[in-house]
């Protein structure tokens, strides 16, 4: 009987050191559904993925934004920084990128969370009952089934990050904002040129709705999960 | 690291925020008187008021902020021949904005009110506008506390977009200090701090109420 209790340790591990997995710990403690997927040294490691989730839900995206680019390569060492600003023409869209997507995989987490959490808990206890070590158990048992769950959410998240990007115009990123403002300041035509923008953020988000629609519709497993529409 | 720099500059960074909180309390006042307005439309069965109702909602939830703050600066001076100033504009777009979003949480919480209720309201002579204002929307907006003090949050956090037209709120006055002051690392996470703590107060006070509903529901 010691190797179900190893496999259930090294469990603990792997939600404690990955961004994803770490969330899970004390969200739900009470509610005991999910015990095992509580971690066990919970004050030794006090710095993990919630605060990260915490720290970016809680600040705008603008201020994170600024960060990224005005604060972050002055933290750097004098080499680093010196090659930065000699060498990265376009540093304005890495920040941007950084920004968003350190911003996104937070909101991300707190699906895949939300998604795992949903996974009955029969499907572990079958999955370690075969043999299967944590991590098989994970990426041929859970992770399949979460991420079909969390196809709906997922979309949501695609499409605010997709939104979020026009603030890297507030940087100077020449994205679709920010061309719609340009070619105001040299055609007087504002209106015109926002509502041409408009109408690519609603094209392109229309499309995004349909094909997620066409692969949650391939994907989903017959009563696993309730489709809405 | 000198984080003298924030001391120097404390009043005047505060002004900044003082106007954020104005900023986001008309917001939110507005935001969900309309956001009523068309959460209601949207459950109505006469089309007229359903299809512009959906169209409105969909609409503005398909577009970033920042845009709809643009569109309303160019559009106001074809609607009114002149401009609006700047708090003005700021203050228009985030309520047409965010009453998509709160039209979106008011009409799952009309939804997740028993039939039975409104019948009842109905057959005790109750107009339909009665059955609604008296019954149905008080214990809907009840249910959706937890909800809307979550999009107060981000409303608070949108404020910093009013940046864009040139609005003297927190985040601009700390841009404008860092202008001056050159004093990046500091200054930034000294923005990010004071949005922090608003925001966690707000997150953490939602949860509260959750939790709180759900002991009552059961």
């Amino acid at each position: 009987m010691a190797t179900p209790i190893r496999r259930h340790v090294s469990g603990r591990r792997l939600h404690h050191h990955s961004p994803v997995f770490a969330g899970l710990d004390h969200h739900h403690a009470p509610g005991n559904r999910h015990r095992h997927l509580q971690g066990a040294a919970v004050a030794s490691d006090p710095i993990r993925s919630k605060h990260y989730v915490q720290v970016f839900r809680n600040t705008p995206f603008l201020v994170q934004l600024f960060f990224w680019y005005f604060a972050a390569p002055l933290l750097l060492p004098k080499p680093a920084q010196e090659w930065l600003y000699n060498h990265v023409p376009d540093y304005s869209y890495w920040a941007g990128v950084t920004a968003l997507g350190t911003y996104t995989a937070s909101r991300l987490a707190e699906q895949f969370r939300a998604g795992l959490l949903s996974i009955p808990r029969d499907q572990y206890r079958a999955a370690y009952s075969t043999g299967l070590t944590t991590f098989q158990t994970y990426r041929y048992v859970i992770v399949p089934y979460a991420f079909r769950i969390i196809i709906p959410p997922f979309t949501t998240e695609f499409l605010t990050c997709f939104k979020n990007s026009a603030l890297t115009m507030t940087i100077g990123v020449m994205e679709i904002t920010h061309t719609a403002y340009y070619v105001d300041s040299f055609t007087w035509h504002g209106l015109e040129t926002t509502t041409a923008a408009s109408l690519t953020y609603l094209f392109i988000s229309g499309c995004v709705v349909l094909f997620m629609w066409f692969v949650e519709k391939r994907l989903h497993i017959p009563g696993m999960i309730a489709r809405g529409r | 690291m000198d984080f003298e720099v924030i001391a120097r500059n404390f009043p005047f960074m505060l002004g900044g925020l003082a106007l954020t909180i104005q900023l986001a309390l008309i917001t939110l006042a507005g935001g969900l008187l309309l956001g009523i307005i068309l959460a209601v439309a949207r459950l109505s069965s006469r089309s007229w008021l359903y299809y512009p109702a959906t169209a409105y909602v969909h609409f503005f939830r398909g577009l970033p902020l920042i845009l709809v703050i643009f569109w309303i600066y160019f559009l106001s001076p074809v609607l009114t021949g002149r401009s609006l100033n700047e708090f003005l504009a700021a203050v228009v777009s985030f309520i047409v904005f965010e009453a998509a979003y709160f039209a979106e949480i008011i009409r799952a919480g009309i939804q997740s009110i028993p039939r039975g209720q409104a019948m009842a309201a109905h057959s005790s002579g109750l107009t339909s506008f009665q059955c609604m204002r008296f019954v149905i929307l008080p214990q809907a907006l009840r249910n959706m506390i937890p909800a809307l003090v979550t999009q107060a949050v981000v409303i608070f956090q949108d404020t910093s977009l009013a940046y864009v037209i040139g609005l003297r709120e927190f985040l601009r006055r700390v841009n404008l200090v860092d202008a001056r002051e050159a004093r990046s690392v500091e200054l930034y996470l000294f923005a990010g701090l004071v949005y922090f703590i608003f925001c966690s107060i707000g997150s953490l006070c939602s949860q509260r109420l959750e939790h709180r509903r759900e002991r009552n529901s059961l």
